[in-house]
């Protein structure tokens, strides 16, 4: 015999469900945003990609950023540089959680992220408490764009972003403020020690790229998120998530 | 294509590229997708919008989908992923919740019949959005999706003893608060 909530619920779930014009209309619309969705990533694909960020998926992210824009102060600072200039996370964690820590004190425990991209380092500053529910946990996400020229010739690193976060923090960030540019993460830490993410990213330059992946990832492990050709150059977009150990955690 | 498993669409799909297989596993899950969604933000307009940004989510990563779970267990994480983003994104903006007025009473069953309906789903609504939204996703994915303890807990990410609280916790809330409609 049913529980008498579950059958509450139930009956509740069945009034509230959509009518069955409502669900061809939803399904019709879904059908054609996907078929929308799929000609742009054949389009990403193509030699010559007819990039198109603006999507109408993108514009339900830049209705994110729009939230976070007015939620979150985004202050630039110059980067921390190491002597070559070439800034990684391994070379430059390090000073970024000097960052972090310094910057988060200053911000009364605010701070909620710190990107680093082409040189320069972006924090996201929440003025309001969090109230969210997370287990603490806090990650490195390196995102790195590599290009090579026929398939022996050794790959090249030519773009990446460095992002530290936490477990279920909402991020959209428009590394160095390029309007057009895109980053957006979510990660959830998964019983087997494996996270899933949820990750978008958009790029004008150096190569147009759009990736949208929701994927279940391995600690440290590189995966690759997006590949375009263009002319005789393939690019890939390799994405790694790491999760820190409690002394490397930024206090955010 | 009824009696073809969801993986076996997933594989057609990868195979062909044919996108009569996605529509179909959109046809065969957006009605439990969009309900699983309504239940945690309560807004029909905004399930609507959630359940479409879902299954965008699921044709642009049906390629990395690796059957190490269910499809519809990958599915439904897609789900209430993106549905936690979006109370997490609403909760900074609250002026926006329940905007919409409540639903008509269902006259065809009768009045009196329609109005305790439409009374009684207004506080079981009024319950759900008082509970945490993990709470509320406990007890929608166990008693309004009927899914057990440890498939909803492979969906939210979480052990199943978690989960187990977790039930345990929002039954407990809801039937303190119902407690009327309960017993009738």
């Amino acid at each position: 015999m049913t529980d008498p909530l579950d059958r509450l619920l139930k009956d509740w779930a069945s009034r509230a469900a959509a009518d069955d014009k409502s669900f061809a209309a939803l399904e019709r619309n879904i059908a054609t945003q996907m078929r929308e969705a799929r000609h742009r990533s054949s389009s990403a694909l193509a030699e010559t990609p007819a990039f198109s960020p603006w999507s109408r998926l993108a514009w339900f992210s830049l209705g994110a950023a729009t939230t976070l824009a007015i939620a979150l102060a985004v202050v630039r600072l110059p980067l921390l540089a190491n002597s070559t200039g070439t800034p990684d996370l391994v070379q430059s964690s390090a000073s970024v959680h000097r960052l972090f820590d310094e910057v988060n004190r200053l911000f009364a425990g605010n701070l909620r992220w710190v990107a680093q991209s082409d040189g320069a380092v972006e924090l996201g500053i929440d003025p309001d408490k969090d109230e969210s529910e997370h287990d603490g946990s806090h990650f490195a996400v390196h995102i790195a764009v590599v290009s090579r020229t026929g398939s022996r010739a050794p790959w090249k690193q030519v773009w990446e972003s460095d992002v530290l976060t936490r477990s279920e923090q909402v991020i959209d960030i428009a590394p160095n403020q390029k309007r057009d540019d895109r980053i957006g993460l979510w990660i959830y830490p998964v019983a087997d020690g494996r996270f899933a993410v949820d990750s978008r990213l958009s790029l004008n330059a150096p190569i147009r790229i759009y990736s949208d992946s929701s994927d279940v990832v391995e600690d440290g492990k590189p995966t690759a998120i997006a590949v375009t050709i263009v002319g005789s150059k393939e690019y890939r977009v390799y994405q790694t998530v790491t999760r820190l150990k409690p002394k490397e955690d930024g206090p955010c | 294509m009824d009696g073809i498993s969801n993986e076996h669409l997933v594989d057609s799909f990868r195979q062909t590229g044919e996108m009569r297989h996605l529509d179909e596993l959109v046809h065969r899950h957006m009605p439990k997708v969009r309900a699983m969604i309504y239940a945690m933000v309560l807004n029909h307009a905004d399930a609507d919008e959630i359940t479409q940004e879902v299954f965008i989510r699921m044709a642009n990563g049906i390629a990395g989908f690796q059957k190490k779970a269910l499809f519809s267990t990958w599915l439904y994480r897609i789900a209430m992923n993106t549905t936690h983003s979006f109370l997490r994104r609403r909760s900074r903006n609250p002026a926006d919740v329940y905007a919409e007025p409540p639903d008509q009473p269902d006259r065809a069953a009768g009045p009196d019949r329609a109005l305790m309906a439409n009374e009684t789903g207004a506080e079981i609504e009024r319950a759900l959005a008082d509970l945490s939204p993990s709470l509320r996703s406990a007890i929608t994915l166990t008693a309004v999706q009927g899914l057990d303890v440890k498939e909803a807990a492979r969906i939210e990410g979480c052990l199943a003893a978690t989960m187990y609280w977790r039930v345990y916790e929002a039954r407990k809330q809801l039937q303190k608060r119902l407690v009327r409609y309960l017993k009738s």
